[in-house]
């Protein structure tokens, strides 16, 4: 079974087309890469995902587990399993972490039908992801990434998502900021969220990442069309040539 | 519907006429001061008017409706108002209740106060000790005006609250201000807090209706806070009365040296609010925190105005309003700071952000700096907005509505300036009454 199939997917941002056509299936259990230039429409393909108002879908579909995705809301999607993690995570004054995050646990369990979790079980679950991502507990009761260093924001990124067991994360640059050990513990969080019956679209600058996340595919996208894909051998001749060849050849063709 | 006293025209013309009659009932007749002081604060009144637009205080806030409905002073306590007993925080260390201005013994607790501490009414207190409060009560407040004047000439009772030198108190003392359901009853309650050196409190007036009481009302109050070397006052006010109400409050407070004054001011009910703060340092060091929030909606009129006078060298002052907007609510933020010549090395940062969730709803701001010294810091900052996409969007990617994210966003807009007052019990119930203004949204949002 697929999770996800994009099929010739076209979206405009204030009139301007970013997404110019893209082609994409993730079937169960896999993990796929994208990489690609700067401005190339990878965290567009993201917000497209998400159902950001204002990224707005000109021709083609996305099928999530059969079902047509762009017909939902933002929340419903979540709601379905979809989870994005953002290239740049806001930041909430105001708001406590465990506020928020139990709120959204809790409005993705009634959506399914399930039981909410009450405060003590929601604590429990939530300092061992605390912990196996080596954050500090009193972090629950901060305002959300309020103050945070980048590093910080993307660890509680991966930390929502924990908490939140998502049938399809799409990280977008999620390793950016990272130092070396941050980038393992994150890599580490993520494997952990490896199932048959789920999957990730994970978007990075770095071939370094996915030394720790190994992706089943690779695909590049450049000026807002996937211009090749591959395995994961596909990123070290990335990292070695650069995008310089790819989007090259897309001009020349 | 029937009005059964109402033969004048204005809130102004209903007091001129009461006085007479009503002045010979009020606590405290026969104390020669006292009655100097009301009839000279009456004949103010009577000269001056009620303040209108055309002062540059009141230019955004008319007061309209004490000129549309004649708000007369009730004469006597009212007979038991209902509800209401959850009015106010829980675990506090003494609680007075006021219906209509009056105290109310039965809805009142007194536990045993540690040492030093006196808790009594403004009534109890003039008939027994008038000498120990002369001195606060007959400190005319110049720049107060004629709401101040009509507290001093109608006053009726208060707390009175004394701590004397090096006495704390752990626990917030709760005043409870109800208005009762008669309608276009005016109040004038008249609270003393007064703290010697050293000594530390809290204090908490919640003014309300109990039910939501639908029936107008005109409660004035005016509370005295005078902070002795070093004492800290931390003082909340949350005014959650009914939709017709008017309310003016007006806190007059001295700080001595060293000393602190911390407040809250939270404004959510009523037609009309105007909580005024009237701070004066007298003495070095010393420091103010205003912190408040305006939340409104339908065609709420809610106005915060605060003064702070620097006339002594090294004090600080930091004042942060919020406000939350829907509809054709309107808030105001009005903030006037002195800083006189010898007042160097003052401190004072001011800011006010405003959320509009309705094209219709409207908020005014005017800073005012007054810096004569040199060597100060003075900064003033004012936005206004709507609500983040971005957040909203962050949200929603994590399965909240957007009803449940606009929830959260605007509990936490407001959770923010509550939680640089306070982080404690006192924050907490903050954060409820916000929690109970948002349920009691029926209509959904629409944004
Ligand atoms: N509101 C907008 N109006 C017009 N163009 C926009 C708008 N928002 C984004 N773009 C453009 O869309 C293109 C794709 O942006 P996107 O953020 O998807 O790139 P990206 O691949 O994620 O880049 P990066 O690697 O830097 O994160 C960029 O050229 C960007 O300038
Ligand atoms: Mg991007």
């Amino acid at each position: 079974m697929n999770i996800l199939e994009i099929r010739n997917l076209h979206a405009s941002v204030d009139g301007t087309e970013i997404l110019k056509g893209i082609d994409l299936i993730l079937p169960a259990g896999e993990v796929h890469a994208i990489m690609g230039p700067n401005g190339s429409g990878k965290s567009t393909l993201a917000y497209v995902l998400a159902g950001r108002h204002g990224y707005d879908v000109t021709q083609g579909e996305v099928i999530y587990r059969g079902q047509d995705l762009l017909s939902l809301r933002t929340d419903e999607r979540a709601q379905a399993g979809v989870f994005l993690a953002l290239q740049y995570p806001v930041e909430i004054p105001g708001v406590a972490n465990s506020v928020f995050l139990k709120a959204a646990v809790n409005a993705q369990r009634r959506a399914r039908g399930e039981a909410e979790l009450d405060a003590m079980d929601f604590l429990k679950r939530a300092k061992g992801y605390l912990a196996e991502l080596e954050m500090d507990q009193e972090f629950l009761t901060r305002p959300i990434n309020v103050g945070f260093s980048g590093g910080e924001k993307k660890r509680n990124e991966i930390f929502q998502m924990a908490m939140i067991e998502p049938t399809l994360a799409v990280l977008d640059e999620t390793d950016s900021g990272l130092d070396i050990d941050a980038l393992r513990i994150v890599a580490d969080g993520v494997n952990r969220l490896r199932a048959a019956d789920r999957a990730m679209l994970v978007i990075t600058h770095y071939q370094r990442l996915l030394d720790y996340i190994v992706p089943d595919r690779v695909h590049v996208l450049a000026d807002g069309r996937i211009v090749r894909t591959g395995g994961k051998e596909l990123a070290l001749e990335l990292e070695e040539k650069g995008y310089a060849a790819f989007t090259g050849e897309k001009s020349a063709a | 519907m029937t009005t059964t006293t109402i033969d004048c025209a204005t809130t102004r013309d209903a007091h001129l006429q009461a006085f007479g009659r009503l002045a010979p009932g009020l606590p405290g007749r026969g104390i020669d001061w006292l009655d100097r002081l009301r009839r000279d604060a009456f004949r103010r009144f009577k000269d001056a008017g009620m303040p209108h637009r055309g002062l540059e205080a009141w230019k955004f806030t008319g007061l309209d409706l004490l000129a549309k409905h004649a708000f007369s002073p009730v004469p006597e306590a009212a007979a038991e108002a209902e509800a209401g007993s959850d009015f106010g925080p829980g675990g506090y260390a003494a609680k007075l209740v006021f219906v209509d201005g009056r105290f109310h013994a039965g809805r009142s607790r007194r536990s045993t106060l540690a040492k030093g501490v006196t808790v009594t009414t403004l009534a109890a207190a003039l008939g027994k000790t008038p000498g120990l409060i002369e001195g606060r009560l007959s400190a005319v407040d110049g720049a107060a005006g004629a709401l101040w004047d009509l507290n001093a000439a109608f006053m009726a009772d208060g707390a009175v609250v004394r701590l004397e030198a090096g006495a704390k108190l752990d626990k917030p003392i709760s005043l409870v201000f109800l208005s009762s359901g008669a309608k276009h009853g005016a109040h004038h309650v008249r609270n003393l807090v007064t703290l010697g050196a050293g000594a530390e409190a809290t204090v908490i007036e919640t003014h309300g209706a109990p039910g939501g009481d639908q029936a107008a009302a005109f409660s004035n109050a005016v509370t005295d806070v005078a902070l002795g070397e070093g004492a800290a006052l931390m003082h909340v006010r949350v005014q959650d009365l009914g939709p017709g109400a008017v309310h003016t409050a007006r806190a007059v407070v001295e700080i001595a040296k060293g000393a602190h004054y911390t407040s809250f001011a939270l404004a959510m009910g009523a037609a009309l609010s105007r909580q005024e703060t009237d701070a004066t340092f007298t003495g070095p060091n010393g420091g103010v925190r205003l912190f408040g929030a305006y939340l409104g909606r339908d065609r709420q009129h809610l106005d915060h105005t605060t003064r702070v006078d620097h006339a002594h060298p090294r004090c600080c002052t930091e004042e942060f309003f919020k406000g939350v907007l829907d509809d054709r609510a309107h808030g105001v933020f009005q903030g006037l700071i002195r800083v006189a010549p010898q007042a160097i090395g003052t401190d004072a940062r001011q800011k006010n952000q405003a959320l509009l969730l309705s094209d219709r709803a409207a908020a005014s701001t005017k800073p005012e700096l007054e810096i004569l010294a040199d060597d100060v810091k003075c900064t003033h900052g004012a936005t206004v907005g709507d609500l983040d996409a971005d957040e909203l969007f962050y949200l929603m990617t994590r399965g909240l509505s957007e009803a449940e994210a606009r929830r959260l966003l605007i509990a936490g807009f407001i959770g923010d300036v509550i939680d640089r007052f306070d982080q404690g019990a006192v924050a907490q119930h903050l954060h409820a009454c916000v929690a109970r203004w948002q349920d009691r949204d029926q209509g959904g949002f629409h944004g």
